[in-house]
């Protein structure tokens, strides 16, 4: 792949992910702060984070869903999806976003009374993200991306 | 407080713990597993786990329990209630009891089958109870 397919390729791949994260910020109430990053913790797309926040924070969704793999494995449960830290005013949301390009998680915080609805966005973005990163791995934009710090 | 070692010990705090769990099994559509243990690890009461995989599974969602704590504060949110883990094969459901004696934390793993919203609910349910019950437990303690 040349540089320029390759950064190419890294933009759309940023794009489809801040389009996403759009979609889903109009659609639920009390979003503090949301970011899909992949899954070893570099940041793709966010919102409400500066670039410093945006790696603390997927550093700590990555520790979360690497230590709620192993919870899973020792209880014999395989293919872990999210992960819900719950507290008095609202939540902490990480979802494994599975598609062909890149593993990818999406991390939400969400303030207030956070219902089913917002579970339900939450899947949803993560579906719908999935399903465009497959249609780019099929155009053969994104197919084996590698993500390096920004 | 009264002493951790002795309270982990005390078979009325034992039997309040197993009946809490199976009140919950009787509701749940498709329950797996249950463990009520304190916050460091310790089990105090287990639905079908034998005791040494219920030390292990203690173990491994106390170490859960401490990091998710840990990102919690990290990220400025208020204390934790709980956290639900989500797989193919079913849900994993933890949940702070919040009483006067010791922290404990209860923990629920669901086949696939069983509905999020009230498995969850149910969840909360039975930890505000027992919470309430090892609150009152105590009180008959310093009454007797």
């Amino acid at each position: 792949m040349s540089e320029s397919t390759g950064k190419s390729s890294v933009s759309s791949l940023k794009h489809i992910c801040q389009t996403r994260l759009d979609d889903l910020v109009r659609s639920v109430e009390g979003l503090q702060m949301a970011i899909i990053a992949s899954d070893n913790g570099f940041p793709l797309a966010s919102i409400n984070l500066d670039s410093r926040e945006g790696r603390r924070v997927t550093t700590l969704g990555s520790s979360l869903t690497d230590s709620a793999r192993k919870v899973c494995s020792e209880l014999n449960l395989v293919g872990l999806h999210s992960a819900t830290l719950e507290t008095d005013t609202g939540m902490a949301l990480c979802r494994l976003v599975d598609n062909k390009v890149l593993p990818m998680l999406l991390m939400v915080i969400i303030e207030g009374d956070a219902g089913g609805y917002v579970q339900w966005s939450v899947r949803k973005c993560a579906t719908d993200l999935a399903y465009s990163l497959n249609q780019l791995a099929v155009s053969g934009k994104g197919e084996g991306e590698t993500v390096q710090p920004v | 407080m009264q002493d951790e070692s002795s309270l982990t010990n005390n078979p009325q705090l034992k039997a309040l713990c197993h009946s809490a769990l199976t009140e919950l099994a009787e509701k749940s559509q498709s329950m797996r597993v249950a463990i009520i243990a304190t916050m460091d690890g310790f089990p105090l009461a287990s639905l079908n786990l034998d005791p040494t995989e219920s030390r292990r599974v203690t173990a491994m969602s106390a170490a859960f329990s401490g990091l998710s704590t840990r990102i919690i504060q990290e990220l400025q949110l208020p204390s934790l209630e709980g956290a639900v883990l989500e797989s193919s094969e079913g849900l994993v459901l933890c949940r702070q009891i919040s009483n006067n004696l010791m922290p404990l934390v209860l923990l629920v793993v669901t086949g696939k089958d069983e509905n999020y919203g009230f498995a969850l609910l149910a969840v909360k349910r039975t930890a505000v109870e027992l919470g309430e019950s090892l609150n009152a437990l105590k009180l008959s303690a310093s009454a007797s």
